[in-house]
Parts: structure tokens; C-alpha cells; sequence
């Protein structure tokens, strides 16, 4: 017996949505955003469903909550103003519960809060959606081999204080 | 009495007239009425209807392995383009997804209407695989950390409609293992915020995505029954219902008892899955006997893996958590062969469940020395060529019988 059209249209509608709403943030950002170089350091798992991927640990991901000047809660997103150093990578100079009004900015939630010693010394750990790079499969180690001759910097593209990570690029040693 | 058929095979498949009973007895069918034909005791015209009375069952073993198969190859072909599109612009990538997806579903649709309802159901199933390769695909495209588990229940919440409208059965198995699958994860996979089955509780503030599994699964079942058990469908979609919740219930109840490791869980499910499966044939409630089943076999599969023995996934197992794993693999793999040997109605899913435990050892031995589509596309091959090699043996040893027959 033959199925309506409308059948397929409704069928074909949801995973349509889903496959066009999932990549528009990620693609505005990509084309409209800022590029910006964050210090990073990657491992190596693998993933079945998709590639091979590095899994990345950024600077910026761990911060004093002093930059903040009060407490955080975990799940909370915070918002981390970033200045490029002499060599143009970003550094964080504060954090803020509001969006900054101007400048470079990226929004993260707190994941971990952490107090050694001293409440001077209390750091909070954010996450901001770019802590996993696919690279090509069985390509790691070169990536291992190149991170034993320097440094590795995340080129990132920033909009509105959303990431997305672009590219890998190998620092040289100094 | 005529038992009712109730499992296993499609509600589109269900319609065809016909009892279904192995093509061995068909063919001393076939040889005994003509002899009766000769001898006078009916006339051929009686005959050919007493023939076209029966279907030759189909066998399930190469049927599982087929479909096992494919969706290995499947696996393959999405590794192998997520390997090797890196020259493609994001842009292109999302467009290219999308248009497999449509030209899927625009090629089921037309196949429906060409009356090739086998191609369109195909295509209909193929097109939910695209789709799931296609969230995976775009997530490796943008560098997305999303875990697995969100990509599933992304998966489930668009492919529902389809499984709703079509049920077809490849579409509503599928459905239904991927359900359990993701169940299994969140209950017992660190999820969100903690490790092992401390992990559940985060995930139990998820209520809308546990409701949107009993949901797609109390579905399943009230379609599967309802076109295949007339009459029934509301107790056993209840009596469903009520498992599918007992069984979530005691798993939430195991977690809250804050266990390391989640060996005994998987046992009491094992346990649980097999009593429920005995009361479903018992009582002959339809669909409860593939839920145990599917249960049973899951839990069962699980176990046989070190991490379920409370090894880590990096860790190399020790010999002894080794040799426990296989004797699940043979406790399991003998009651799923009793089953498929039995030829009772659950034997296509328990040699589904047959094969994807030889998949699992398969995938031990050769996964760490392979690329991802070479293993799977190995995988597939190795599924799919033993039934079509033995099945066109078999179709040419059957043709040279019955040409020697008609010269008799």
C-alpha cells in the first residue's frame, strides 16, 4: 500500500531541523567571528562514532577566582575578558557575570571549583565548548612528535562570546 | 488452534497471507502431495492451494548477520568519510549531509510509489542511519564536545516520526536498541558531573528525556502488537510499560546504592531479563518475551567486557577478569543459540544478539591494529559473505534437486 506524501514530509521535517539547527551557531561563528590564538595542550583518545581526536587543556581554563572578586557556583556561566600578550595569544584579565561591554570576551560555565590554602588562592575551572579537536586518524603522534619541539596554540573564532575552535597550530620553540 | 504470530516480523510483513514454516518441510510438503496428486487422493488444483497455503520461513541466523552486516558497512563508510573530508569547507560538509538525507528519503518516497515497498523501506531505514551519521558528522565538523548519549537522544526525538508513521520493523528494532543503548549509558556510564552509577543521579535530573524513552518504547511495542496481536494491544502495551518502568526503577534503586563497580547490576539484569522473557512466552504477552530478551542480552554483552568487571578502558585486563568475560560470552552465547535453535519467535532477534556478541570478540582482536573503516568495513564483510555464499549454494543445490525431480 502506498504511504501519503505528507507522511515522508513529516518524517523527513524534525531530522531536517536538527540537521540544519545544529550547525548554524557554530557556522556564524566561523564566518562572522573574531580569530583569536589561545595556549593550549592536547592528548590523544579515539572516538568510534566520529575520528580520531585530541582532547584540549587551555590556560584559560583554569583561573584564580580572584579575577572574579566573589564566589562562583558550579553550572554557572561566567564570562572571561581576554588581552592579547606580546606574541598576539590571549590572556584572561578578569572575569565578569556580565557580558563585557566591549573588547574580547569568552563564555564558559564553571565546571570545577577548587580552594587550596588561602581563599586568595581558590581557582575555578570553565569550559568553553572547544576542549576536543578532530585531526585525521592515526595522526596523533605526529602531533605528539611536534609537541616535543614546542607549543601548541588554538586558533579560535569568537562571536559573541561563543567559540569554535578552527585549527591546531604548532608553536616553535624559542 | 492456530497460534498467533507475533515476533519478530514486520507489521508490513505480517499482512502477507501464508504460514510460515521452514522451507525443509515445504519441500516434503511438496514431494508428499504430489505423490498424492498421483495416487488420487486430491486433485492438483487442491494441491497448488494446500502449497500456496505456506511461506517459507526465512532463515534467521543469515538474516541477523545481513543486517548486522550492513549497518558495520554503514559504520565503515561514515568513518571513512569523516577521515577523509578534511579538504571540504564546513559549508559544504553540512550541505552535503543534508542532501544524502533528502535524496534518501525523496528515493524511499519514490520507491513507495513505483510499488517496490522492500526498496522503500530500505531506503526509509538507511535514511535514519544517514541522518545519526549526519549529528556525528557535524560535531567532528565544528569540533563539538557534545557527549554521545545527547547525539542519541537527539537521534531518537527526530527519527521517532518516521519509526511512527512506516513501522517498519528494521526502523523499529533499531529504534528500540538504541533506546536501550541509551538508557544503558546514562544508568550506568559516568554521565555529567560524576563516575560510575554515582553518575545516574545527575542524569536523573534529565526526567524528560527518560519520559521520551519510555515513550519511543511503549510505542514500539503498542505497534508492534498492535498489528500483530489484534485485540491485545492494550494489556500488553501496559504490561510493557510497566516493566520497561520496573526495570528503570531498579536501576535507579541500584544506583542509589552508590556501587563502585557495576558487575552486580548487569547480573541482577541478566537474572531479570531472562525471568521476564520465561513470563512473556509463558503467559504469551506479546512483546514482553522480546523485551527480556533484548534485557538479557544486552547485560549479557556488557559483562563481557573488562570495564563492566571494574577495569578502566585504558587498562590492559588481567587474565583473570579475562577468563570471566568468556564465560559469560559462553553462558550467553549458549542461551541465545538455544533460543535460535528452538525456531521460536524471538530466534531472528537472538541471532541479532548472536551476532553482535561475536562482533564484540571480533572487535577485541582487531580494533587497536586497524583504521576504524577498515575494521568495519572487514567487520561487515565477514557478516554479510558466509549467508550469501552459503545461500546461493543452497539455491543452486536446490535447483539441481528439483530439475532432478521434474525428470523423473
Amino acid at each position: 500500500m502506498k504511504s501519503a506524501a505528507w507522511k515522508y514530509l513529516l518524517a523527513g521535517f524534525l531530522p531536517l531541523v536538527v540537521l540544519l539547527f545544529v550547525p548554524t551557531r557554530p557556522l556564524l561563528v566561523l564566518t562572522f567571528g573574531q580569530e583569536i590564538l589561545l595556549r593550549t595542550a592536547p592528548v590523544d583518545p579515539r572516538d568510534f562514532f566520529r575520528g580520531d581526536y585530541v582532547e584540549l587543556d587551555y590556560d584559560v581554563a583554569h583561573l584564580p577566582l580572584s579575577l572574579l572578586g566573589g564566589e562562583a557556583e558550579r553550572g554557572e556561566t561566567l564570562y572571561v575578558a581576554l588581552r592579547p600578550d606580546a606574541r598576539g595569544v590571549m590572556e584572561a584579565v578578569g572575569i565578569s557575570r556580565e557580558k563585557p561591554s566591549a573588547g574580547s570576551y569568552l563564555a564558559g560555565r564553571v565546571v570545577y571549583l577548587s580552594a587550596f590554602g588561602a581563599p586568595s588562592s581558590s581557582q575555578v575551572d570553565l569550559d568553553y565548548g572547544i576542549g576536543r579537536f578532530y585531526i585525521r586518524e592515526g595522526t596523533g603522534g605526529e602531533l605528539e612528535d611536534a609537541l616535543r619541539r614546542g607549543g601548541v596554540l588554538a586558533v579560535v573564532r569568537l562571536l559573541a562570546g561563543r567559540a569554535v575552535l578552527k585549527e591546531l597550530r604548532i608553536e616553535s620553540a624559542q | 488452534m492456530m497460534k498467533p504470530n507475533r515476533g519478530g516480523e514486520s507489521v508490513r510483513d505480517d499482512m502477507r497471507e501464508g504460514k510460515k514454516i521452514s522451507a525443509m518441510r515445504l519441500g516434503l510438503i511438496r514431494r508428499e502431495s504430489e505423490e498424492w496428486v498421483e495416487s488420487g487422493f486430491i486433485e492438483a488444483s487442491q494441491r497448488e492451494r494446500i502449497i500456496a497455503s505456506y511461506v517459507p520461513g526465512r532463515r534467521v541466523l543469515p538474516r541477523a548477520a545481513v543486517l548486522l552486516g550492513v549497518l558495520m558497512i554503514g559504520l565503515g563508510l561514515l568513518n571513512f568519510v569523516a577521515a577523509n573530508w578534511y579538504r571540504i569547507t564546513p559549508t559544504w560538509r553540512v550541505s552535503l549531509i543534508v542532501a544524502l538525507y533528502l535524496a534518501t528519503l525523496g528515493g524511499a518516497f519514490w520507491s513507495d510509489w513505483a510499488e517496490r515497498p522492500l526498496v522503500s523501506e530500505s531506503l526509509l531505514f538507511f535514511s535514519g542511519f544517514v541522518f545519526l551519521g549526519g549529528i556525528f558528522l557535524i560535531s567532528q565538523t565544528f569540533h563539538t564536545e557534545g557527549h554521545y548519549v545527547r547525539a542519541l537522544a537527539l537521534w531518537m526525538v527526530g527519527f521517532l516520526p518516521t519509526v511512527l508513521l512506516f513501522r517498519s520493523l528494521s526502523s523499529l528494532l533499531t529504534m528500540h536498541v538504541v533506546a536501550l543503548f541509551y538508557m544503558g549509558s546514562v544508568l550506568f556510564l559516568s554521565f555529567g558531573g560524576g563516575y560510575g552509577l554515582a553518575g545516574v543521579l545527575s542524569f536523573s535530573l534529565e526526567p524528560v528525556m527518560v519520559l521520551l524513552v519510555l515513550a519511543a518504547l511503549t510505542g514500539w511495542f503498542y505497534l508492534l502488537e498492535g498489528g500483530l496481536l489484534r485485540g491485545a494491544r492494550t494489556l500488553s502495551a501496559a504490561v510493557s510499560l510497566c516493566l520497561v518502568t520496573g526495570l528503570t526503577a531498579v536501576g535507579v534503586l541500584l544506583a542509589r546504592m552508590d556501587l563502585r563497580e557495576i558487575t552486580m547490576p548487569l547480573f541482577v539484569y541478566l537474572a531479570l531479563g531472562m525471568g521476564i522473557r520465561f513470563f512473556g512466552e509463558r503467559a504469551e504477552i506479546a512483546g514482553v518475551d522480546s523485551l527480556g530478551l533484548a534485557v538479557t542480552g544486552i547485560s549479557g554483552i556488557l559483562l563481557t567486557f573488562p570495564f563492566a568487571w571494574g577495569h578502566s578502558f585504558w587498562q590492559e585486563a588481567a587474565s583473570e577478569t579475562m577468563a570471566y568475560c568468556v564465560a559469560v560470552s559462553v553462558f550467553v552465547g549458549a542461551y541465545l543459540l538455544w533460543l535460535i535453535v528452538r525456531r521460536e519467535r524471538q530466534g531472528t532477534f537472538a541471532a541479532f544478539l548472536f551476532c553482535a556478541l561475536l562482533v564484540r570478540w571480533y572487535f577485541d582482536f582487531v580494533a587497536s591494529f586497524m583504521s576504524k573503516s577498515l575494521f568495519f568495513f572487514t567487520g561487515g564483510l565477514l557478516l554479510i559473505l558466509p549467508p550469501l555464499i552459503f545461500g546461493r549454494l543452497r539455491r543452486k543445490k536446490g535447483e539441481s534437486s528439483e530439475g532432478g525431480e521434474g525428470s523423473r
